[in-house]
């Protein structure tokens, strides 16, 4: 080839090249464009979870648009992890969405924040819905300072779940709900094991996913009522901690940290990662305990019988109930169509449906009673019991500043439970309490 | 070039050196192309032998190679690359055209304060953008540019320090006659830039393109900022929301990590003398 | 210098000038004035409270030192760890040897892949389960008798978390490797050929020759090493979240967390200020002293 040749050729592949880019921009900027027709209103509805939970958005919106034909949703989904943090991201940027939703725990720091609509007089005077049809206990967990900033979407409790297949098969008897500690003690040993021989424990009976429970059981509240400061380094506390650290180093029935960490990164199988969920569809542990969001995942995803079943009581018999709600951005331009949106996810049309799905309780009593929630097909075989809950438990741990307290407990806890540097427990709350202490003072 | 420059030794012991030299380059060689080995295989696995451990680079059977058709299709992906793609360009063009234009007045026009002007710059350069960043995100607040892709592009308009210095090195080294000869005849500065340096700083432009498209290909930190929907979203942003939805298929995972990494493989094949081209303009003198 | 000649400089220059005032200074300048209030992102309020971030950031703030430290560990760490590598490579790669080309492509080749994908890469390679590098390892415990339980747990482990994202950075050791492969190849011939007929050798002409002659060399890829390992974000955000037990709680990831996930926006601009500081005297620092040991001789 002359060099004369080359340049030319080399000259024309810089132009394609320039096209080509030129091209790529502006198809992709023919993509940008919002395709509202004029006179229809747009809300943002931001949005999270599995897959599975996004299948069923989109059935409920196709609804809601053909119902409400002068607006529009924009389904604005993220996946699970990092959700709060990016409506967090999105506040502070002038960028929120209209109407989200969001768990019971973190409620409270958004509303202290003012960043959600009160909804009591749009409650108040709609005519399809009323303040009774929902769970007090649930009305409450939205009310911050006399005023209500959510509707709820549906009320969970912390359940345990189990795989019937593996406690057959290691002879143990199947949970229920007279289960104690010690009877999840006494089994997991059995459980507990290395099942493929490469001297590796591959399968344990429990994975202890939410610490605060154990203070609970133990009669410690973590916020004091009165004067709202930590209280977690009381002896209380101490022994619900100690109990805590006991299942995995005196008991062996709960992986270390680290192994936890590893065994959801090596899963293999999955498809759906969930990070810790996964495990239990994995066979990696038998027993999980966990809200009822998963149930679709886990009919998709356990190849073996399973069920439902109350936690195990500990000292005292306290369960973790929570919900989510859907408030109303603070910086929506149009509050009565996102109310329109909040009233239609809250009332019997979407209940209805989520009672058949089975992945929650619905929201309403009525409909949480009728056997459209009670009598679908197994699994799981037993719920009844989840109604009984919401009767009896309150919504907890709730606090403004949950996501600040929680990351400096959540990081304590690591270290005492941890088996490369640990603290003792008493120290290492003490330390934790101080700290929380500490930025509960500084309002900052 | 490499080649010729090299200090010939003589008889048996240059032998010796020489074999044990090439011993020593090939093992290096392979401990820095293993894990891109390791990566090519977890790839192609099938679900669930990832965990095979050696066996693994041993053995290649049970290889499946519909793990990137999933990873793919698991996300909008084609949209994400198209985002980056986009973005990536449009950024790398405003950055080297004002960069090119700011680094001719560096070079070639002598004004007061000039070179006090130039260090600033460089040392701009060791400030981590995290330190302006809560002023900067509440700037393109104010501007309403949240969630759109402006706060990715419009400040590479104003060039960017380290192609500045590139560029400005590399006019250095060009000749002064022929742009003096060009303003006698009458071309304008901005003529004479057009038409007589552009042209001639071609090699380096390239090089700072190259530069440029790699930053921002990987770029995290910006779209970890400013993009919230999701068909806004940049690869880097869709990869990490597919680990947080699928954190145990990590054969899909790294099928989608290849993928990713692809444009800038194949950039730096066609282009690697333009690479090092620009390290030794830029890391030289000064 | 002549009017005109100045008038078109500013004009040429002034992108840059305006992107200096709009993306730096005023962001500097604002950032300072708020690291001496109280700033909620979230709600926007602001309330001046003077020097008590600073205050609670020296006295009361455990993870701002640990930050501080893993930081400067990171620094002491990879700095000179990746200036040895790449000249020892560039020294190996400057012999008469073939295929030069194809170990400089497979050393440089890495240092183009830096994004979230090549982090995911390396979270998979250090997997303490079924990561490569336990993988190579496993089988040499095994033979040893050594109980598993002891592998190295590379990003999970404490005391291992740091020091597997400095041998991570290794593989970043190319462009380094290529400026001082440029800089031995500038060095004239006939200073070695007179040393070898004083008799030095190699060690003698590497430390009286080869390393003074790089010095600029060194100078720079120590000031960008330094630079670079200061602004390292995504392994940290990415590959460890700051973990575990903040062993790998990198100063910017730790001024990210207080901005974008606390969003305290005033402590936030503390912490940034800073770090904004140190740089600015560590940099002063190296150039200072880089002047009594560099030479710009040889031209």
């Amino acid at each position: 080839m002359t060099s004369d040749l080359r340049e030319r050729l080399s000259l024309w592949a810089q132009w394609a090249l320039l096209v080509l880019a030129i091209l790529v921009i502006g198809y992709w900027l023919t993509l940008s464009r919002p395709d509202v027709p004029p006179g229809v209103i747009q809300l943002r509805f931001g949005n999270f979870g599995t897959p599975e939970q996004l299948a069923q958005e989109k059935v409920i919106l196709a609804e809601f648009e053909r119902t409400h034909p002068h607006i529009k949703v924009k389904l604005e989904w993220v996946s699970a992890g990092n959700y709060l943090l990016k409506l967090k991201t999105q506040i502070a940027g002038g960028n929120a969405p209209d109407v989200t939703w969001m768990g019971s725990g973190v409620f409270y720091e958004f509303a202290a924040k003012g960043a959600f609509l009160p909804l009591e007089t749009l409650l108040a005077n709609d005519p399809d819905l009323k303040r009774d049809d929902f769970y007090p206990t649930m009305i409450d967990a939205y009310t911050y300072k006399g005023h209500l900033y959510g509707l709820p979407k549906d009320n969970t409790g912390t359940v345990l779940f189990y795989n019937i297949d593996a406690l057959e098969k290691a002879g143990a008897p199947l949970p229920d709900e007279t289960w104690t500690w010690d009877d999840m003690i006494r089994w997991g040993q059995q459980v507990t094991r290395d099942t493929n021989g490469d001297g590796r424990i591959d399968q344990f009976m429990y994975l202890p996913l939410w610490d605060y429970l154990h203070f609970y059981q133990h009669g410690n509240p973590v916020f004091d009522p009165q004067t709202g400061r930590c209280v977690i380094d009381q002896p209380s506390g101490v022994a619900a901690m100690q109990f805590r650290r006991d299942l995995v180093y005196k008991h062996h029935i709960a992986p270390r940290p680290l192994e936890t960490a590893t065994l959801i990164a090596s899963g293999g199988s999955g498809d759906a990662g969930m990070g810790a969920f996964d495990l239990f569809p994995l066979g990696r542990v038998v027993c999980l305990p966990c809200n009822m969001a998963v149930v679709p995942y886990y009919r998709k995803a356990c190849k073996f019988r399973w069920d439902i079943t109350k936690v195990p009581r500990g000292p005292l018999d306290v369960q973790l109930i929570d919900g989510a709600a859907y408030p109303i951005l603070a910086q929506t331009k149009h509050p009565h169509e996102a109310w329109e949106l909040v009233k239609f996810y809250s009332g019997p049309w979407v209940q209805t449906l989520r009672a058949k799905a089975g992945d929650s309780v619905p929201s309403l009593r009525a409909l949480a009673n009728s056997p459209l929630f009670l009598d679908q097909p197994p699994p799981p075989a037993h719920r009844a019991f989840v109604l009984n809950l919401f009767d009896r438990y309150h919504v907890f741990p709730q606090h403004e500043r949950l996501g600040a307290i929680e990351q400096i407990t959540g990081r304590w806890f690591e270290r005492i439970l941890s088996d490369e540097n640990p603290i003792d427990v008493e120290p290492g709350l003490r330390q934790a309490a101080a700290e929380v202490n500490r930025l509960l003072e500084s309002e900052d | 070039m490499a080649d010729a420059m090299t200090v010939p030794l003589p008889g048996r012991r240059a032998l010796a050196s020489r074999v044990l030299v090439w011993t020593a380059l090939i093992l290096l060689a392979s401990i820095f192309m293993l894990p891109f080995l390791w990566m090519i295989r977890i790839a192609l696995s099938e679900a669930d032998r990832v965990d095979l451990g050696l066996r693994l680079l041993l053995d290649w059977s049970g290889l499946d190679i519909r793990n990137f058709a999933r990873a793919w299709q698991a996300q909008p992906f084609n949209r994400f690359f198209l985002n980056t793609l986009a973005v990536t360009l449009l950024g790398v063009g405003g950055e080297v055209l004002a960069s090119a234009l700011v680094a001719y007045g560096f070079a070639r026009m002598r004004f007061p304060g000039n070179r006090a002007l130039f260090l600033l710059m460089l040392s701009t350069m060791m400030l981590p953008s995290q330190v302006t960043m809560i002023p900067v995100f509440m700037l393109f607040r104010k501007l309403e540019w949240i969630d759109t892709f402006k706060p990715l592009i419009v400040p590479s308009l104003f060039g960017a320090p380290f192609s500045i210095f590139l560029l400005r090195q590399f006019i250095m080294t060009l000749p002064r006659d022929l742009d003096e000869a060009a303003e006698l005849d009458g071309c304008s500065v901005l003529g004479t830039w057009w038409r007589i340096l552009l042209p001639l700083m071609k090699p380096a432009m390239l090089t700072v393109v190259i530069f440029s498209f790699i930053g921002r290909w990987n770029d995290l930190l910006g779209p970890l900022l400013y993009l919230n929907s999701q068909e806004k979203f940049t690869l880097s942003l869709g990869l990490m929301a597919f680990r947080g939805l699928y954190s145990t298929a990590w054969n899909q995972l790294m099928a989608a990590s290849i993928v990713v990494m692809l444009p800038c493989l194949v950039l730096f094949f066609t282009a690697q003398r333009y690479f090092i081209q620009g390290l030794l303009i830029g890391g030289l003198k000064e | 210098m002549s009017r005109r000649e100045t008038t078109h400089g500013y004009l040429l220059i002034s992108p840059w000038i305006a992107g200096f005032l709009l993306f730096t200074l005023f962001p500097l300048a604002w950032s300072l004035a708020m690291s001496f209030c109280r700033w909620d992102l979230i709600s926007g309020d602001v309330q001046w409270i003077a020097l008590r971030n600073f205050q609670k950031l020296l006295l009361h703030d455990p993870r701002f030192w640990q930050a501080l430290k893993v930081t400067a560990l990171f620094v002491v760490m990879s700095v000179p760890l990746g200036i040895a590598g790449s000249l020892a490579l560039a020294l190996l790669l400057n012999q008469p040897v073939r295929g030069i080309r194809v170990f400089r492509t497979i050393f440089f080749l890495p240092a183009v892949l830096s994004g979230v994908a090549f982090s995911y890469l390396w979270v998979n390679v250090f997997n303490p389960e079924i990561g490569m590098l336990n993988a190579l390892i496993r089988p040499i415990y095994q033979a040893l008798g050594i109980s598993l339980d002891h592998l190295p747990r590379w990003i999970y482990g404490i005391r291992t978390a740091l020091p597997s994202i400095v041998i991570m950075g290794l593989w970043g050791i190319g462009p380094g490797t290529i400026t001082y492969l440029a800089g031995l190849q500038g060095i004239p011939r006939t200073f070695y050929e007179a040393a070898e007929i004083d008799g030095a050798n190699v060690w003698a002409r590497l430390r009286h020759i080869t390393l003074p002659m790089l010095s600029p060399v060194i100078l720079f890829n120590l000031i960008m090493g330094i630079i670079g390992s200061f602004q390292v974000f995504t392994q940290g955000y990415v590959m460890t979240g700051g973990g575990p037990q903040d062993a790998t709680l990198f100063y910017v990831l730790y001024v990210w967390q207080v901005a974008f996930q606390e969003f305290r926006g005033g402590y936030a601009s503390a912490l940034a200020w800073v770090l904004f500081l140190i740089i600015l005297a560590l940099t002063l620092l190296t150039f200072r002293m880089s002047r009594s040991h560099v030479h710009y001789g040889g031209k």
